[in-house]
Parts: structure tokens; C-alpha cells; sequence
């Protein structure tokens, strides 16, 4: 972060993908004053869980936008956040309304992402979690 | 993810219990079976290496789960421990022409565990390149099983049709730079990333290039779709 902290956003990445609703996690916060998540729900598993939660589910990307869902998002950040130190913790997060594939290109067909792109492309996303 | 969905039941699995996916199941398992090999690294480890198969999911998880963070991420350039079922899915139920994968499997160690996957799938707007994709677990990294897998998906990549595969680099990679300057690969900066163009015609492939394809077994190169050859 700008803040000079050097954070390792392999611990973090792991923690949030380890939900079965998140499908990719990017950690953001190269010079930024704090870090924030930009995350991907999984489309085989969202149909399942929001049945289980007895939600409607049209597509993922209306799926991604029911506060249920944002609530269940933000239980899992802040159980990943309990065990991080302040600096550590992922203040704001995003969900990306649509599956990354390669066809959408951030990642390759044998599965890469492609961070760079990532960045680029939800640039405008995660400039809002920057502003106020 | 659709282009390795599974083809739709057509009446065939029956016949075929021991099954992979759908259409041409038993022509799959009976070429599978052909192409099966056994084969002694350096060190003289043996390994039976055969195109993956849809009943390699479990496998795949497994070895997945085995590779080093770093080896996990040299792959898939991403952090996570499993992957999901439908990348399992996608990553074990291949077409053999526009997306094959060898996996190599541990003759001589309990349970037959899977030692390392090179697969390629081919480029949709240049069908002539392809992405190419190597890993190895840790242990048995180093004693050549990268190189021998990439060396066989070049062999059948060509003979699908593929003249090139390609890497995607971090161009701050010294070692991939330093290679490049004494290869046929090309490299062109792409959204941050350099990338490698990787001939695998038959008059291709000198020493270099298979220095290269190393790196690439090593994680060190992201190989990805590739260009013409010279």
C-alpha cells in the first residue's frame, strides 16, 4: 500500500477463495492507501447455494447484486480480516458481475489469469472503492 | 469455459461403463490406451505417461493440492488450494484435438499419484497457435518429466495442426529475456506481459527453443498462443 505496508496477497487470496461462492479473488492496493478485493462469484455454485437460501436466481450477475448475497460477502471478509492485522485488512471489495473465461480475457485457456488485465479492465471499478 | 464442455449424452455411454465423456467415448479410451507409454526420467524414476482422461479429476485435484504455492501459482498465476469443479471439469474433459493434455503418473509410488500435467488448447482466432501449460509437483521437479511432456505435446500439437505455442511472460523475467535473445521465439509486449511466441515446427525446435519449453515446465514462462514459424 502507500502507506509503505507490504502486504503478501497470497494468504488473503486464498482465505476469500476458499468460500465456494467466490470463484477468483484479485487483491488490490499497490499504491493505495489501503486494500480492497475485487471477487468473481461461481456461476455453478451460486444457483445452488441461493436455492438453499431460498433466493431467486436469474443470472449471476443479478445474483451478484441481492443484498442477501453482499451480506454473506461481507461475513466472509470481515471472518478473513479477523485474523489479519489492520494494515492487512481488505477495507472495501467488489463483485465483478460476470465469470472471467477466456473469451472475456482475463484468463488464458489453460486457466491463467491475467492480473494485468484485471486491472485495467475493472480500473473504474476499483477506482471507486478509492473514492470516498 | 463452454468449448470443453462435454458433448450431450447420446445414447453411447452405455456401452462404454467404464466411460468418459459422451460421443466418441470408446474411440477415446481405445486411442487413450494406445498412446499410453511408460517411460524412465534421468534419474531413472518411471513414470506412465497417457492423454488425460475424464475420470482424472480426482488425480488432478490431488496433484494440484501437492504443488507448492509457488509452483500453484507459476501455473495458474493466481492464489488459491483447489481448484473448482468445473475448472476440474474443464481441465480433465478434452476434445484431444483442439485441447490435449498429458498426464504423467508415478509408477513406482503408492496410490499412482499424478506427477504432472502439459496440456495445450488451441488459439480460437489463430487455430495454427496454441496455449501450452506445464506443471510438475515440487519433487519431482528437475529431472526432466517437464521437458519429456512438453517435448510429447509438441509431437502431438503438430500433429493437430499447431505450429506454435505461446508463453506469457513478466517482462521483468531475466532469465526468459536472457533466452529469448538467442531464440527463433518471438516476444511482443501484450497489456503488461511479454508475449512468447514459441515455433514447434519440424525444423523449429533447436536447443534454444527447448530451453525455453523448459522454462516454461519450470513455470518460469506462461506459455499462450503462439505465431507462425520460420
Amino acid at each position: 500500500t502507500s502507506g509503505g505496508h507490504n502486504v503478501a496477497p497470497e494468504g488473503i487470496e486464498v482465505a476469500l477463495k476458499s468460500d465456494r461462492l467466490v470463484a477468483h479473488a484479485c487483491l488490490v492496493g499497490e499504491a493505495r492507501p489501503y486494500l480492497t478485493a475485487l471477487l468473481v462469484l461461481d456461476g455453478e455454485e451460486a444457483p445452488t447455494w441461493a436455492e438453499s437460501q431460498g433466493l431467486p436466481y436469474e443470472d449471476l450477475a443479478s445474483f451478484s447484486a441481492l443484498p442477501r448475497v453482499k451480506t454473506e460477502i461481507d461475513r466472509l471478509v470481515d471472518e478473513v480480516n479477523s485474523n489479519l492485522a489492520r494494515a492487512e485488512q481488505v477495507k472495501k471489495w467488489v463483485i465483478v458481475e460476470h465469470e472471467w473465461g477466456p473469451e472475456t480475457g482475463e484468463i488464458t485457456p489453460s486457466l491463467k489469469v491475467k492480473r494485468t488485465v484485471v486491472l485495467q479492465k475493472y480500473q473504474e471499478a476499483i477506482d471507486a472503492l478509492y473514492r470516498e | 469455459m463452454s468449448a470443453a464442455e462435454p458433448p450431450p449424452d447420446d445414447g453411447h455411454r452405455q456401452e462404454n461403463p467404464a466411460g468418459s465423456v459422451g460421443r466418441s467415448a470408446a474411440a477415446d479410451d481405445a486411442c487413450i490406451d494406445l498412446l499410453s507409454i511408460e517411460e524412465t526420467l534421468k534419474d531413472g524414476t518411471r513414470v506412465f505417461i497417457r492423454p488425460i482422461r475424464a475420470e482424472d479429476k480426482v488425480l488432478l485435484e490431488e496433484g494440484v493440492r501437492r504443488l507448492s504455492p509457488t509452483s500453484r501459482y507459476l501455473r495458474f498465476m493466481r492464489y488459491f488450494e483447489r481448484l473448482t469443479p468445473s475448472e476440474l471439469r474443464y481441465l480433465t474433459e478434452v476434445d484431444y484435438h483442439d485441447h490435449f493434455a498429458w498426464i504423467a503418473i508415478g509408477v513406482d509410488v503408492d496410490g499412482d499419484p499424478g506427477l504432472g500435467v502439459a496440456r495445450y488448447i488451441r488459439d480460437t482466432d489463430q487455430p495454427d497457435q496454441a496455449e501450452a501449460a506445464v506443471a510438475v509437483i515440487d519433487d519431482y521437479q528437475n529431472r526432466g518429466l517437464g521437458t519429456l511432456l512438453l517435448s510429447k505435446l509438441a509431437n502431438t500439437a503438430r500433429e493437430n495442426g499447431i505450429e506454435a505455442f505461446v508463453a506469457y511472460v513478466t517482462p521483468e523475467n531475466p532469465l526468459i529475456t536472457r533466452l529469448l535473445q538467442s531464440v527463433s521465439a518471438t516476444a511482443e509486449e501484450d497489456q503488461g506481459l511479454l508475449r512468447v511466441v514459441v515455433p514447434i515446427g519440424e525444423d523449429a525446435p533447436g536447443p534454444a527453443n527447448r530451453a525455453i519449453l523448459r522454462a516454461a515446465a519450470r513455470g518460469d514462462v506462461e506459455l499462450r498462443s503462439p505465431s507462425r514459424s520460420r
